[in-house]
């Protein structure tokens, strides 16, 4: 039952472009997509700084091919668009027989919408539009990414926080091994709202200034939001013409120390990178580069640079956090960075880690990451990282097709 | 100051959603945050006793190292309380 | 690649009185819209000092849970699977609440972090100190299945031999306010419930094993009445099984006809009476299921069957016809 599983088309939406090419440019030019708050509604605009999508809901219709009267929320316009891109750059296969899933990973659902509703609510019960509530759950934005395409088969929805979207990949592939499925889209969405920009603030983890990942003097981690889309196909089904990656491994651990926090000895995330690299059947010393989920936050980045020590020992790949450029997208970030990753492998680049200055000094000094974007670099395999609450710890290895 | 410490160990429970824990059975000179202790409070805790400090006495805490200190028994907050309040 | 996969151990709270026991005496029948769980003392279960911060939903995980390990005698858990379209209801109401109530100012942590849907398969991993596989499935009708589908997948991989689903949805007053605006909830016509039933599955047959999962399936969308009933072709291949050998259909649907003609030596039980609907009532009718596989009258009674030989059982609900669940146990030979 040795299937491969083939990339055959990737889609991105997010603070730097609304699609691959756009992101791609930015990445070329340093240009990240973090700053002043322009669409969220919220007291922290102007002290907080957020890598919004740039566009508002209107025109993202105009982007997903909707009426603007539309009762889609944000994040089902995002996944939409992303999803769109990764099915026609697969060369718009057909999706409706049955035999195609549609897994995306997702925090908060329609909650931008929600928390508008809730308001009108707290006023009076019987006031606001209860219509709004219809989608309000997570799994409403995965179907009406479904319904876009025309999927049907299986659907389903992953909410682990950080880890969603890297856990969707990891489930279309073992579906489409075991026969279930022939292909999978897969990957993640989320918008920023109120409730979750709150949420991470009272936490206390949110930079007030551009985070700066892997940092010794880093303060916290931006928001981010957008959806990153992959479609899997099984060896057989996919056309040669369209691979553009191979994905050969996956792992999903959990560190089980704290609700939000990382464990000191970086457990979980150590146990996801060696479960993903045993699965690819490679040694550590085979990873060209390893995106990594590095937040920015004091705790998840000593705490991934620890896993990495111990499983990577002095010879740690060249790395970089890449979400100095989109910020941290919760539930679409093992999209993204998948999408990134696929990326990085077709056009032979290695991403630079934005802001970087001075080395993490509990690392021992020796965990530089890479700071230009580095071109014509020889990359057979990848590895991403995607760790969240709950103590949820996945990692993907992607391989080059040659 | 003991009126502080009493009106503070109400405040706590009802923050903290100590459930069956009596004002009379904190001692105010405990150590708040000892994972062994009788209340065993961790970080979340920690920043549920920042949002208190703000809310009931506009004190405003910048992060949780400056919290340590603070909320190491509730001697050394309500010390902290009467120092700092406006 | 196929393996046998057992139901070794199950916790079960509902509407009903499931958790001291199988099933009550007496059938507890909805007065006005909802039907509300009958909770255990989960000072039984968890610590004083943990209890303090977790919000209903996540007692009710952890309980069955407990509940649920004990009765599969504490084997050792290669995954933790949750299945919730819900996810933490209070928590998310709360947490909301106070950003509107105070214009985003002293915000409470707790709230925010326990309103995430990963919650209550986070706490059973965290209280057991499992570092292993962590996943929870937030996709309406069939978050369940997804739950139990995954599990299957690390099964047939080997990745496994003893597995935690579970299926849980928690009602609050708002949320209820909410249902019955969108007349999901009418008193008398449409009852909404709530429930959390957590699963040992293993590929190893126990003294306590209470039935084999033979198979689980979901389909979103399905063209026809004839792609549904492939699908439970399919299902049925796998063990040698055809749709004359159903003994009992445990139905979730108001409109039975595809049940009534499909399984034709079938007694059909409309187990949404037991615990009204809500998204992951099949967890709720699967431990029904093992229940009656392992011969329990009280549920029997409560379901109201009275077919002497049980050897399986199929569950079936669908929503809207959009999200199709079929779920399917036969009893063990010991």
């Amino acid at each position: 039952m040795a299937k491969r599983i083939f990339i055959t088309g990737i889609g991105i939406i997010s603070a730097i472009g609304k699609n691959t090419s756009e992101t791609l440019s930015n990445i070329k030019t340093a240009s990240s997509g973090v700053g002043e708050i322009q669409y969220l509604q919220t007291v922290h605009k102007g002290k907080l700084p957020l890598c919004e999508v740039k566009y508002n809901n209107h025109q993202l219709c105009e982007l997903a091919n909707v009426d603007s009267k539309t009762s889609l929320t944000r994040t089902s316009l995002l996944g939409i668009i992303a999803a769109q891109e990764a099915w026609r750059s697969a060369g718009s296969p057909v999706l409706g027989d049955g035999r195609t899933g549609v897994f995306s990973g997702n925090t908060v659902g329609g909650m931008d919408k929600t928390e508008h509703f809730y308001a009108d609510f707290m006023q009076d019960a019987q006031s606001g539009n209860i219509q709004t509530m219809l989608t309000h759950e997570c799994a409403e934005s995965t179907e009406r990414i479904a319904d876009s395409l025309g999927a049907t088969g299986m659907v389903s929805t992953i909410s682990t926080a950080c880890s969603s979207a890297a856990n969707t990949i990891m489930l279309g592939a073992r579906m489409i091994k075991h026969g279930l499925l022939d292909r999978a889209i897969v990957g993640g969405v989320d918008a920023l709202t109120k409730f979750t920009v709150n949420g991470f603030n009272v936490l206390q983890i949110l930079d007030t200034e551009f985070s700066q990942p892997f940092d010794e003097n880093r303060r916290g981690l931006n928001l981010g939001e957008g959806a990153g889309f992959i479609v899997l196909e099984a060896e057989g089904i996919a056309k040669e013409d369209n691979i553009l990656g191979e994905l050969v491994g996956y792992a999903n651990s959990n560190d089980a120390y704290h609700q939000t926090a990382s464990s000191p000895d970086g457990t979980g995330a150590f146990l996801a990178m060696q479960g993903a690299l045993e699965v690819a059947q490679i040694e550590p010393s085979a990873i060209d580069y390893v995106n990594v989920h590095g937040t920015g936050t004091p705790n998840n980045d000593l705490s991934e640079g620890i896993a990495m020590q111990r499983l990577f020992g002095e010879n740690i790949p060249k790395f970089s956090s890449t979400k100095a450029f989109t910020g941290h997208t919760l539930g679409a970030s093992g999209g993204v960075e998948a999408v990134l990753s696929v990326l990085a492998l077709q056009h032979k680049i290695i991403y630079p880690n934005l802001r970087f200055k001075t080395p993490i000094e509990a690392l021992g000094g020796t965990m530089i990451p890479e700071t230009e974007l580095l071109e014509n670099q020889d990359l057979t395999y990848i590895l991403s990282n995607s760790f969240g609450f709950g103590g949820n710890t996945s990692s993907l290895v992607f391989k080059a097709y040659k | 100051m003991e009126e502080l410490i009493e009106k503070l160990k109400v405040q706590i429970i009802k923050q903290l959603n100590l459930e069956d824990v009596e004002p009379e059975e904190i001692d105010p000179n405990e150590m708040l945050f000892d994972a062994n202790g009788e209340l065993g409070l961790d970080s979340i805790d920690a920043l549920e006793l920042i949002v208190l400090l703000d809310k009931e006495y506009g004190i405003k805490i910048k992060n949780q190292d400056e919290g340590k200190q603070i909320f190491h028994s509730l001697t050394t907050m309500a010390e902290y309380i009467l120092q700092h309040q406006n | 690649m196929k393996k046998n996969i057992y139901i070794n151990g199950l916790g079960n709270i509902s509407p009903q009185e499931t958790f001291y026991q199988a099933m009550g005496e007496t059938v507890v029948e909805a007065e006005g819209a909802f039907l509300t769980c009958q909770e255990p003392n989960y000072k039984e279960f968890i610590q004083k000092k943990l209890l303090r911060r977790m919000s209903r939903i996540v007692r009710m995980g952890l309980a069955t849970a407990h509940k649920a390990l004990e009765d599969a005698n504490q084997p050792p858990l290669d995954a933790i699977i949750s299945g919730t379209a819900w996810g933490c209801v209070k928590d998310t109401e709360k947490f909301l609440e106070t950003i509107i109530e105070n214009k985003e100012e002293y915000l409470t942590p707790t709230a925010f972090v326990q309103s995430t849907h990963n919650t209550v398969a986070g706490q059973i991993a965290l209280l057991n100190h499992n570092n292993c596989y962590n996943m929870s499935y937030v996709q309406g009708n069939v978050s369940f299945e997804s739950a139990l589908i995954d599990a299957m997948l690390l099964f047939y991989d080997n990745k496994a031999k003893n597995i935690l689903v579970n299926g849980i949805d928690e009602q609050t007053e708002q949320l209820g306010v909410l249902l019955e605006r969108l007349q999901c909830a009418k008193a008398g016509e449409r009852v909404m419930g709530e429930g959390a039933a957590c699963f040992i599955l293993g590929t190893e047959q126990a003294e306590n094993t209470y039935a084999q999962l033979v198979g689980a399936t979901m389909l979103y969308r399905p063209k026809n009445k004839e792609s549904i009933q492939q699908s439970i072709q399919q299902v049925f291949q796998k063990s040698d099984l055809d749709f004359e050998a159903i003994d009992v259909v445990l139905t979730g649907n108001q409109d039975q006809t595809l049940e009534k003609k499909l399984f034709p030596n079938a007694v059909l039980s409309h187990y949404k009476k037991l615990c009204g609907e809500y998204p992951t009532s099949t967890a709720f009718a699967m431990a029904l299921a093992a229940q009656l596989l392992k011969g329990n009258e009280p549920t029997k009674t409560a379901l109201g069957i009275e077919k002497k030989e049980i050897q399986h059982i199929l569950i079936y609900n669908n929503h809207q016809t959009i999200n199709h669940s079929i779920i399917l146990l036969s009893k063990v030979v010991k």
